[in-house]
């Protein structure tokens, strides 16, 4: 697909591509900080229906109050950024130092 | 049962199925494939809940039917999942290759629908054979080597499997039932590793990244299917509620699991090798999840979480198989089309492959948890029951896995094989079946991902998963976060990711390296050890062969040799010492020479003496002595000989 190529290939276009993940992140942010601040009504609703449930196990459709860190705003982008950090660091300095060996390796 | 359509087992289709298929040629057999997929999946479509087909076997009655929700989800997947692939395999020449895809995946079903463990055993057995043969016939050295650790391993998984039957038979008064085993004996742990070696679990995992990167294209495919998604069917049938007095293995085993396979996928440089561990990494959220079922067990029944949790493992299974189906069929087109299969050759594919990368971003979407993908609607039921468990260090760690996911196979992998820096191959989109294939799958990925109901509707526990919306807005912006500033990181670390031209090694190395010692000790001390008996057992051949040509001459030349020994080790040695030795020499040269013809009458009357002298040592002398006294006197004579031999020698009188 040429045009593809042509549109992508473009200096302009590879400009904005940057501007919007860019913004795309800081959006995302502000929704999380939105979602903190007003957690929406239909979280509320599944709370009610445990209460009359029979058999209503101690963390029942809890995702409205689940573990401390969750509390923090955007707990999500920070673990995400953090973590594809550490993964991507430490995957490889475990690969440098201990496994990775030349492609050979089992047939000498 | 009127009004009913008469269903038959679906394994028995595919089964039979196979069987014909060599009767066929070129676009016949291709329909007639098709045909054969079309036809399973109505039938199981059809099958209604209850217990089928029940055949006497000894003095046991099989099941060949056990048909649930749970059965029928997995056979759902099975059937749908091999209609796309056969999509994809139509082109494939070897009548062989379609016969062992199909034997396999009817096997496959088998396992699904068997209601005991003798069911369970033989139609195991039967997959891990026909799986061998799609590695096999890729016919590369690689691929047969990594042929035969994949059946080794398999072929060991299977006997732990038989024993633990046999042992799990013998505790329970010979019940082969196949139903939850809740607590830990010799006979379930064996049960549970032999599951394991096909859940491919760590450390026990290995044979899966090192056989389906050398399947052929097209096998590699069906693989990714079965083997493991039929560990996760039997796991889910009976660890459901195991656990080690209260601890949960399972679910530990599984986040590890989740982890490792994506540190290794992070490394690696071949594709379908970094796909497959991305099956360890999936399949591990399955198996935490079966374990997060087993933690919450509770003496009522099944609770909530527990139901939540398989659930979740069901549905994420059926995902999976669709998705992974995918991404391995986009990394076969590549290697198809490229004839390369390594990052570090890739690049720039986009330009030639449009099509191929939209399936594969497909894919990669779902299997990272995107909205509106299929990954988000199941892999988020199985960390839901994580957070209903109030399990904070496995939600955790299940999180980092899917950072990792989205690394590894939504970022790394496509970058480096689709945009990045071009390599300049010259290729382009794969022929039309194998779009096909990939199409299915991929209008299935997105489907199921904005209408997950379709997929609910046929999970195993219908109260649980009935309050779950995935689509809540926390839900969502918190998978968008993740999502995106995982991307972020990697654009931050990009140079750091770039691929390598290396292997990883695993646990493999253990039986690989392992197997090369174990032949090194059986080719040099061990043979030299079993040789020396043999070249003992010669050597006195020979001597008594040697001996027998000339015993009188033999017992001098022996006598002397002592003897020159008996010399050269005392000091002063004497101009007899070297004549001796030449005389020795001279006699094992001439042996057996001739007869020594001294004087017959002296010979004659030396014997006579001999003897005489013989019988009057046993009969009048020995009587009155000891035995010690008799030894004694005989190495006395025995010393006093070799004294005048070697004083003979000594003045260079020998001979």
């Amino acid at each position: 697909m040429w045009f593809l190529e042509r549109w992508l290939e473009n200096p302009k276009t590879v400009k904005k591509l940057v501007y919007a993940l860019y913004a795309s992140l800081i959006i995302i942010c502000l929704l999380g900080f939105a979602i903190h601040l007003a957690p929406p009504a239909e979280h509320a609703a599944p709370a009610e229906h445990a209460e009359q449930d029979e058999h209503a196990a101690p963390a029942e459709h809890e995702e409205h109050a689940p573990f401390a860190f969750e509390q923090i705003p955007i707990f999500s982008a920070i673990f995400g950024f953090i973590v594809c950090a550490l993964l991507g660091l430490g995957a490889k300095a475990y690969g440098h130092n201990v496994v990775m060996k030349e492609e050979d390796y089992y047939d000498r | 049962m009127t009004g009913e359509i008469m269903t038959v087992p679906p394994a028995a289709i595919f089964i039979v199925g196979a069987l014909l298929i060599p009767l066929f040629k070129g676009k016949l057999r291709q329909a007639y494939m098709l045909l054969i997929a079309v036809a399973a999946i109505l039938d199981v479509y059809f099958m209604q809940n209850g217990t089928y087909w029940l055949h006497p076997f000894m003095e046991y009655e099989l099941i060949l039917g056990r048909v649930d929700l749970l059965s029928k989800c997995f056979a759902y997947v099975f059937t749908i999942a091999a209609l796309a692939m056969t999509f994809y395999a139509l082109r494939v020449k070897e009548a062989g290759e379609h016969v062992a895809a199909f034997l396999y995946i009817g096997s496959a079903l088998g396992v699904v629908f068997a209601g005991d463990l003798i069911t369970v055993f033989i139609f195991w057995e039967v997959m891990a054979w026909a799986s061998v043969l799609l590695v096999w016939y890729r016919r590369t050295q690689a691929s047969i080597d990594a042929g035969f650790r994949y059946l080794l391993v398999h072929v060991v998984g299977g006997v732990l499997l038989l024993g633990g039957i046999i042992l799990y038979m013998q505790e329970n008064g010979g019940s082969i039932a196949f139903d939850a085993f809740n607590y830990a004996s010799p006979g379930t742990i064996l049960i549970l590793l032999g599951f394991i070696i096909n859940a491919a679990v760590p450390p026990l995992h290995a044979w899966l990244p090192d056989a389906y990167p050398e399947a052929t294209i097209t096998g590699a495919v069906f693989m990714t299917a079965f083997t493991t998604k039929t560990a996760v069917y039997v796991l889910a049938r009976g660890f459901a509620g195991f656990t080690i007095d209260g601890f949960a293995i399972l679910m530990w085993l599984g986040a590890i699991m989740a982890i490792y396979g994506v540190v290794y996928a992070i490394l690696e440089n071949n594709i379908r090798r970094l796909l497959a561990y991305h099956i360890v990494s999936q399949v591990g959220y399955m198996v935490c999840g079966i374990g997060i079922a087993a933690s919450a067990a509770s003496v009522t029944g099944v609770s909530i979480i527990s139901q939540t949790a398989i659930d979740g493992t069901a549905a994420h299974a059926f995902c999976h198989i669709l998705y992974k189906g995918l991404l391995f069929m986009s990394a076969g087109a590549i290697i198809y089309m490229t004839g390369k299969s390594k990052l570090t050759e890739l690049g720039g594919l986009y330009k030639v492959m449009p099509l191929t990368m939209i399936f594969y971003m497909i894919a990669a979407f779902s299997i990272s948890g995107v909205p509106l993908f299929n990954g988000f609607t199941s892999k988020s039921i199985i960390i839901h029951a994580a957070e209903m468990a109030g399990n904070a260090p496995i939600f955790l760690m299940l999180e980092i896995a899917a950072v990792g996911t989205f690394l590894s196979v939504g970022l790394k992998l496509p970058y480096f094989a689709f945009f990045g820096k071009d390599a300049g191959i010259k290729a382009k989109d794969p022929p039309t079946n194998m779009l096909i294939g990939m199409g299915i799958a991929a209008f299935l990925c997105i489907l199921l991902g904005v209408y997950p109901s379709l997929l609910y509707n046929i999970l195993p526990y219908p109260a649980a998963i009935a309050d779950y919306a995935p689509y809540a807005a926390g839900h969502v912006i918190g998978s968008l976060q993740l999502l995106l500033f995982t991307y972020a990181g990697f654009l931050v670390l990009k140079k750091k990711l770039r691929p390598e031209n290396t292997i990883s090694l695993d646990t493999d190395w253990f039986y690989r390296k392992g197997g090369v010692i174990f032949v090194w000790i059986m080719n040099n001390p061990l043979r030299r050890g079993t040789q020396w008996t043999i070249d003992a057992s010669l050597a006195v051949k020979d001597f008594t062969v040697w001996f027998s040509k000339n015993p009188v001459e033999a017992l001098g030349i022996i006598t002397d040799k002592l003897c020159l020994g008996v010399l050269s080790i005392s000091e002063g040695a004497t101009a007899g010492e070297e004549s001796a030795e030449k005389v020795l020499a001279t006699r094992i040269q001439e042996y057996p020479g001739e007869p020594v013809r001294r004087d017959p009458i002296g010979v004659s009357v030396l014997l006579g003496t001999v003897f005489l002298f013989a019988y009057l040592v046993i009969y009048v002398v020995a009587p009155h002595l000891s035995v010690y006294s008799m030894i004694g006197l005989l190495v006395v004579a025995v010393i006093a000989g070799i004294g005048v031999r070697v004083r003979e020698m000594m003045r260079g009188v020998a001979g």
